[in-house]
């Protein structure tokens, strides 16, 4: 994980209107929206349009990026995580997915065949595949199904605030993991 | 709310997914900027969530890095190129700016009696409010100390509950006895109305009494239990004189009967039953 320091001063530099730092910070967190977007959409050519995206929304919107709320992951995530709900609740998209069931986006391994060969080594033991069953599917049904709580609740036929302590129960889950490791 | 209340609520974690309503997102973001806890709470759940989206990691096809620095020359380039339009026409709005102007100076002798009546106005109004505002909430202090003592009733009478029940458990413990037989004992010629329960283990000789429908003596009243044995009334305890209805007590034990009487003694028992006071009857 990159240091805090570095990141502050490479936003510093973006802000400047810094090309080459938008570069090194493409070349430190691509990897991360892309696969983050790819999981979410299972479509390679929808995927790098929307990581194009979501570093130029970087590039215009560096300056409402607030050091003191986020880490500059977090903001970079969310931004590729709307970005692509975005998408997945476009007409457009929806019209191409009329055939396929919304649930298999969600479920592991049911990313394109080509794209599973680059999901490294890291990815397969996801510390997600460690939650409980009904964790991990509530976990990636919103975070990486663009799910909101209430669709969720809806999907899983579970009430409203189990949804919101379960969602609570599987991050407890993952830091205790992570404080582990 | 709390910070622990806060934090426990999950709202954090919604927030963190993007999932909360602008008011419980303005709610968070207070929070986040008063509350050392609840920010160190909130920077954890975001590491957790991208710790999921860092194992995700899949390498962009080598083309795309190049794409995307091409476009943001162009959007550079052609924002470049509105800054110079912008610059050329920026001399001129002040010329309108100046006929704005002078159309304020005109109005201008009004103006200080224009102000001191609209501020004469806004105090009245500050002073309405304020006094409303005081008043609600003194009525909202009043409310709080009305709910405080509710709630200290409840926690006692619960706790009056929470006893009763457990004495009931106690006394209705024998229920559970196997052998347990039960005999009604139903009023009298003279005491129609009442009735009175028996639970007899005539193994082990153990006898209880439900009084369920006996109405409270005299102080100097008591009544008493009698078990007939092949026509020989025995003994068979007094019950308490500060019995409740529907309470179940347990009295002598008996090993062997075929009836069971209720009688009004003189309170500490009698050695033999008065048979015109006997209240309820009945056979097992």
């Amino acid at each position: 994980m990159s240091n805090l320091n570095t990141s502050v001063s490479l936003v510093e530099q973006i802000r400047s209107g810094d090309r080459q730092a938008l570069e090194r910070l493409y070349d430190a967190y691509a990897g991360m929206v892309y696969g983050v977007v790819l999981k979410m959409i299972r479509n390679e050519a929808l995927a790098q349009e929307i990581v194009q995206d979501v570093f130029l929304r970087i590039w215009t919107n560096i300056e409402k990026y607030d050091e003191s709320k986020a880490r500059i992951s977090t903001w970079i995530i969310n931004i590729a995580r709307n970005r692509t709900i975005d998408e997945i609740r476009s007409k457009t998209y929806k019209n191409q997915q009329e055939n396929q069931s919304l649930d298999d986006s969600v479920n592991e391994g049911e990313l394109g065949g080509s794209t599973e060969m680059k999901v490294d080594a890291i990815g397969l033991k996801s510390v997600i595949n460690t939650l409980r069953p009904e964790q991990k599917l509530l976990l990636e049904l919103i975070y990486f199904g663009g799910y909101t709580h209430e669709e969720a609740a809806k999907e899983l036929k579970i009430p409203l605030g189990t949804v919101k302590t379960r969602i609570r129960s599987s991050i407890l889950e993952l830091r205790k993991l992570l404080k582990v490791e | 709310m709390s910070s622990k209340d806060l934090i426990q609520s999950g709202i954090l974690e919604l927030y963190a997914l993007g999932l909360c309503s602008e008011q419980e997102a303005s709610r968070v973001e207070e929070a986040l900027r008063s509350d050392s806890q609840v920010r160190k709470e909130y920077e954890e759940v975001c590491e957790a969530l991208d710790h999921l989206a860092v194992e995700q990691s899949v390498e962009p096809p080598s083309f795309l890095k190049g794409k995307i620095m091409e476009q943001i020359d162009t959007l550079e380039n052609a924002a470049t190129k509105e800054d110079n339009m912008h610059a050329e026409t920026a001399a001129k709005p002040s010329k309108t700016k100046n006929n704005a102007e002078d159309s304020v100076q005109k109005i201008g002798s009004n103006k200080w009696q224009w102000l001191a009546a609209a501020s004469i106005v806004l105090f009245m109004a500050s002073v309405g409010l304020n006094y409303s505002f005081y008043q609600r909430m003194n009525l909202a202090e009043e409310e709080a100390a009305l709910l405080r003592n509710n709630n200290m009733l409840l926690s006692d009478e619960n706790g009056i509950i929470k006893t009763n029940y457990e004495v009931m458990q106690q006394q209705y413990a024998f229920l559970s006895d196997k052998n347990l037989k039960a005999a009604s004992l139903v009023g009298t010629e003279a005491y129609p109305e009442l009735e009175a329960l028996i639970f007899w283990d005539d193994a082990r000789g153990d006898l209880y009494l439900v009084t369920n429908e006996l109405p409270a003596l005299g102080e100097d009243e008591q009544y008493q239990l009698w078990a007939l044995d092949n026509g020989v009334p025995k003994d068979a305890g007094l019950v308490p004189s500060d019995f409740k209805d529907g309470g179940a007590y347990k009295l002598s034990n008996i090993s062997s009967a075929q009836a069971f009487a209720i009688t009004i003694e003189k309170k500490g028992g009698a050695k033999s039953p008065t048979l015109e006071k006997m209240v309820v009857f009945g056979t097992i």
